[in-house]
């Protein structure tokens, strides 16, 4: 679940799948977003020690409040990813250097799904997967639900992203692959949209998820939780894009609306509380049990863990996929 | 009779009718009762004439007693001393003239009248001439005065009887002197007054000189009224017969047609030879005319022979009178009585009339009876016979065709024809069902002709013309409410043509299901019109007695079943419109003109984009609509308790139409033997009829 790393000491591996367009980078910028408030609830601390990671994300929210501000001149929220993209964040007792571990979120360009094996990219993308611990599978609402889902094959590719997926869950390990509707400001007023979406996602996904039960190596959890990743906008309706493509068109859900997420905490909490039981029950070296001791680290996340872990939504539109000991509080 | 005569008629012109359609069995026996037709017809008009006859003289208010001798007998000096008229009035043979016209003699009182009635052309023609054609053998007699005029009768063989060659000259004489009376057949007015002097010229012969005379030959008869002798014969009439001296067909004639229609008693007038005297073939001629002319009633009962007793001179018979009706008495003929009488002394005549009116008012009404006996027996007779032959009639009449003739047949055909109209009616239900899945092409076509007006046509204000319309209304908000209020109709009457495509699809299922009818169902035969025509009107046929209730149900919900804009679409539209409810949005100062203008460009896509949704989602149900009301139309025609019943109800009523090869003939056939029946049975309720009353007018 951990890989050491001699700079960045253990490290945990996230990746943001799906296909382009689906909101992969918002769910990445959402997630960076609300990083210092839920963790700012415990006595752990999020840090980013690379300035790249750090630009880039601040670029990606910004993008978000502008999105969210709408107005006739269409933004078109978060650029797309054109290329496969690593951010580091670590995590640790405040105060204490080095953070105990570090995420390592790799965002992917959606396209590198369509392309094949041999592609640079590609071959990286294959590398990266099998090592992740927690796989974020971005998923665009409106195509799943409306027009009966007839643009859904185009956008979500569920059957494609799912191969994916398996692939990346077959190896050894404690996995965790977290179901992420986006986009879902328009149906979350209505619980019988939500439970339509989480309906519409576990038919999707349905041998995806059947096959966390039935392989008997795997380790794997799965939850879902579906976001507003900017509060603002409705999604509206989808136009035809320059080459017959559907386009998704949003706009204000009201006059005055602002940027207002909600439950983009969710997605991370539920991250963050696999990855503290995980972290909590590793291997430990002599010297870590040692450090641990000394810093009474267990109890300290344990402490934070439940902290952030008791915010955890597990009904309307949220709900435990599949169980893992990992996503249980203590 | 005469309603049993006119049912004989149509049942006669319905055999007619019949003889050319119907099988060789049939058709003897259809002559046969042909036969019995025309002899029945044949009776029933000499039953009528009987009774017209009978019925005359029951009606007559005088008794008429007919004066018959031969010429020279004294016949018409007999009337004169009865009547107290003389020669110009009653022609007596003495004075060279001869009765060529009858002469109706009636007491009156006052100057003497006479009244001639004179034959018209055809009277003359069917009369007096026509008697001589058929007599005679001549061919068919002339039908016109030009023709009798124009063509001489073919001559007599040369073995011509005697008889004959005499009648042969008469008819000839008749031709020859038509110029002479013409006149009176062709004038205006059929009677004539005529001063009692003039009479003789219409009656007589010949005229003072022994010349012959012919305007007795246009002469019907002369009316003559005159006070007799003794004013207490009021009730009775005499009349002056021809002789019949000289084998004058047109004397036998006359004098058959007054015995038969206008004599009660017949006098004849004989003077016995004061030499030798025997009874003649003459005498027994003229007897055997008269005897014929009435045979119903015996001669015996109302003739008398009065014998013209000659006193003095050289033609004294006195001595010859007994031994004349001696020599009659023991001849055949026979008579109630055989009086003498000097026929120039009215003493003597009035005493034998008083005499012969006596005995005759005692057996007159025992003659009536009789007569009216007969007629009655006549009639019954007529009526049994004419039940006879409905008995016989009605053989033919059972066969018409039954329907354990055509119903098998029916039955197979129907079966045949309800096996492949329920395999059509079920492979259409499976078609449809098969298509709901499809997109109805007309629909979506036309759903997205009116999302491209719509697109195009509803057009936002711009902020500019929001900002003039908030400066007017004083509040953005007030505008964006109106805005909305505006749009609502604007978008929703951009889909207001779909009903068309609507009508199409339930057009084109009606097209599909009348297909199934008039193809597997053979129901085209019915020429109904086209599909929803054809269905309704198939629907109106079926009958509302409650025998087809099924299929009565069936068809009004097929044809009942419309798809509308109003039913299907409006609704969907109106819903989605909802999000351009004013309030559905609350205003918000920050927006302003642009934010206005953004939002409401916004929501107007987005319902048209809805709509597209509502309306994509739609473009199935025209077909599914279509599926269930068909398959519900099947269910309900054939697979409902009694259906198949109510199909073969239907189909048994039009089989002729939709078998016309197979039915139209035993229908027609079945249709004229049920016109027989009916024509049988207007002769049996004719001949149920009662007898007509025949009793002796009163006075």
């Amino acid at each position: 679940m951990f890989v050491r790393d001699s700079t960045h000491g253990r490290v945990m591996d996230v990746v943001m799948l799906g296909p382009r367009g689906v909101g992969k980078t918002s769910l990445l910028a959402s997630l960076y977003d609300q990083f210092p408030s839920v963790v700012g609830e415990s006595a752990l601390e999020l840090s980013v020690t690379d300035g790249t990671t750090r630009s880039l994300l601040q670029g990606y929210r910004e993008d978000l409040r502008r999105f969210a501000r709408g107005g006739p001149a269409r933004d078109r929220g978060v650029g797309g990813t054109t290329n496969l993209r690593q951010y580091l964040l670590g995590l640790g007792t405040n105060g204490k250097r080095p953070p105990q571990m570090t995420l390592r979120f790799t965002d992917m360009p959606g396209v590198l799904l369509d392309k094949s094996d041999g592609h640079a990219e590609r071959v990286k993308l294959n590398q990266i997967l099998p090592t992740a611990s927690v796989i974020f599978v971005a998923i665009d609402s409106p195509a799943m639900l409306e027009r009966r889902g007839v643009y859904n094959e185009e956008i979500n590719k569920p059957a494609h992203v799912s191969e994916f997926v398996k692939d990346a869950v077959t190896t050894t390990g404690h996995k965790l692959v977290v179901f992420v509707p986006l986009k879902c400001e328009r149906y979350a007023a209505s619980a019988a949209d939500l439970t339509q979406l989480t309906v519409e996602v576990k038919r999707h996904y349905r041998s995806l998820i059947d096959g966390f039960a039935s392989a008997p190596h795997v380790f794997c959890g799965a939850v879902l939780t579906t976001v507003q990743t900017v509060g603002s906008m409705h999604f509206s309706r989808f136009e035809t894009g320059t080459y017959g493509e559907p386009c998704e068109v949003f706009r204000l859900s009201r006059f005055g609306a602002t940027y207002d997420p909600r439950d983009t905490d969710q997605p991370l909490r539920w991250m963050l509380r696999f990855a503290v039981n995980g972290f909590m029950a590793r291997d430990k070296t002599v010297g870590e049990a040692f450090r641990d001791w000394w810093n009474d680290t267990d109890h300290t996340l344990t402490q934070a863990l439940r902290k952030f872990g008791a915010a955890c939504k597990e009904d309307e539109g949220f709900e435990i996929l599949h169980r893992h000991p990992y996503l249980e509080l203590p | 009779m005469v309603r049993l005569d006119d049912a004989l008629a149509h049942l006669d012109d319905t055999q007619r009718m019949l003889q050319a359609k119907v099988d060789p069995d049939a058709l003897d026996t259809l002559q046969h009762v042909a036969a019995s037709i025309a002899d029945l017809r044949r009776q029933g008009a000499t039953v009528r004439r009987d009774i017209g006859r009978t019925d005359a003289r029951l009606r007559r208010p005088t008794l008429t007693i007919g004066a018959v001798g031969r010429g020279g007998q004294g016949k018409s000096r007999f009337l004169q001393s009865l009547t107290g008229l003389s020669d110009k009035e009653i022609p007596a043979a003495r004075g060279g003239f001869m009765t060529g016209a009858p002469s109706l003699i009636r007491p009156g009182t006052g100057p003497t009248t006479a009244e001639v009635e004179f034959h018209d052309a055809a009277s003359f023609l069917a009369d007096l001439i026509a008697p001589y054609y058929r007599e005679l053998g001549l061919g068919p007699p002339p039908s016109s005065l030009a023709e009798f005029e124009r063509t001489r009768p073919p001559a007599l063989p040369a073995e011509a009887s005697m008889r004959a060659s005499h009648a042969y000259d008469h008819l000839g004489t008749y031709r020859d002197n038509l110029a002479a009376y013409r006149n009176y057949l062709v004038g205006q007015h059929r009677v004539q007054s005529v001063p009692p002097e003039e009479i003789l010229r219409f009656v007589a012969q010949h005229d003072g000189a022994g010349r012959p005379t012919h305007d007795f030959r246009a002469v019907r008869r002369v009316r003559i009224t005159a006070q007799f002798l003794h004013d207490d014969l009021g009730q009775l009439a005499v009349i002056d017969l021809p002789g019949l001296g000289d084998t004058n067909l047109h004397d036998e004639h006359v004098l058959r047609q007054a015995l038969d229609g206008e004599v009660d008693l017949v006098l004849f007038i004989r003077r016995p030879d004061p030499l030798r005297e025997d009874v003649h073939d003459v005498d027994v001629d003229l007897y055997d005319v008269v005897r014929t002319a009435l045979p119903e009633l015996p001669v015996e009962q109302w003739s008398f022979l009065v014998l013209n007793r000659v006193e003095g001179g050289d033609g004294d018979n006195t001595a010859m009178i007994e031994q004349y009706a001696a020599a009659v008495r023991r001849s055949r003929i026979r008579v109630t009585d055989i009086a003498a009488a000097n026929c120039t002394d009215p003493a003597q005549v009035a005493e034998v009339f008083d005499t012969v009116v006596e005995q005759a008012v005692r057996t007159l009404d025992d003659l009536d009876r009789s007569l009216v006996d007969r007629r009655e027996l006549e009639v019954a007779t007529l009526l049994a016979d004419a039940m006879v032959l409905v008995g016989e009639a009605q053989v033919l009449a059972r066969r018409a065709v039954p329907s354990s003739a055509w119903f098998p047949r029916f039955l197979q055909l129907f079966n045949d024809t309800h096996g492949r109209l329920s395999r059509g009616l079920d492979e259409l239900v499976e078609q449809l069902r098969g298509s709901t899945t499809e997109h109805d092409d007309e629909l979506a076509a036309a759903i997205k002709a009116a999302l491209h007006r719509a697109r195009a046509n509803v057009v936002v204000p711009s902020s500019d013309e929001i900002v003039t319309r908030a400066a007017k209304a004083g509040a953005y908000g007030t505008v964006f409410n109106d805005l909305t209020n505006e749009l609502r109709p604007q978008i929703s009457r951009q889909f207001l043509d779909l009903d068309a495509a609507l009508k199409l699809r339930v057009d084109a299922m009606h097209r599909q299901v009348a297909e199934v009818l008039t193809d597997a169902g053979q129901l085209g035969t019915l020429h109904l019109g086209g599909a929803h025509e054809f269905l309704c009107a198939f629907a109106a046929r079926l009958p509302d007695d409650g025998t087809t209730a099924e299929l009565r149900f069936g068809f009004q919900f097929l044809t009942e079943f419309t798809l509308n804009y109003r039913g299907l679409i409006q609704h969907r539209v109106r819903r989605v419109l909802d999000k351009l409810k004013p309030d559905s949005m609350p205003y918000d100062a920050s927006a302003g003109a642009e934010g206005i203008e953004y939002i409401l460009q916004e929501l107007v896509a987005e319902t048209l984009f809805e709509i597209e949704t509502e309306l994509e989602n739609l473009i199935f149900e025209p077909r599914e609509a279509v599926f269930a009301v068909v398959e519900e139309f099947r269910d309900r025609v054939l697979r409902s308790q009694g259906a198949v019943d109510e199909w073969r109800t239907v189909y048994e009523a039009l089989r002729s139409d939709v078998w016309a090869e197979e039915f139209e003939a035993l229908a027609a056939n079945t249709e004229l033997f049920n016109q027989w029946t009916r024509a049988v049975e207007g002769v049996a309720t004719a001949a149920g009829g009662q007898l007509p009353v025949l009793q002796r007018a009163a006075g």
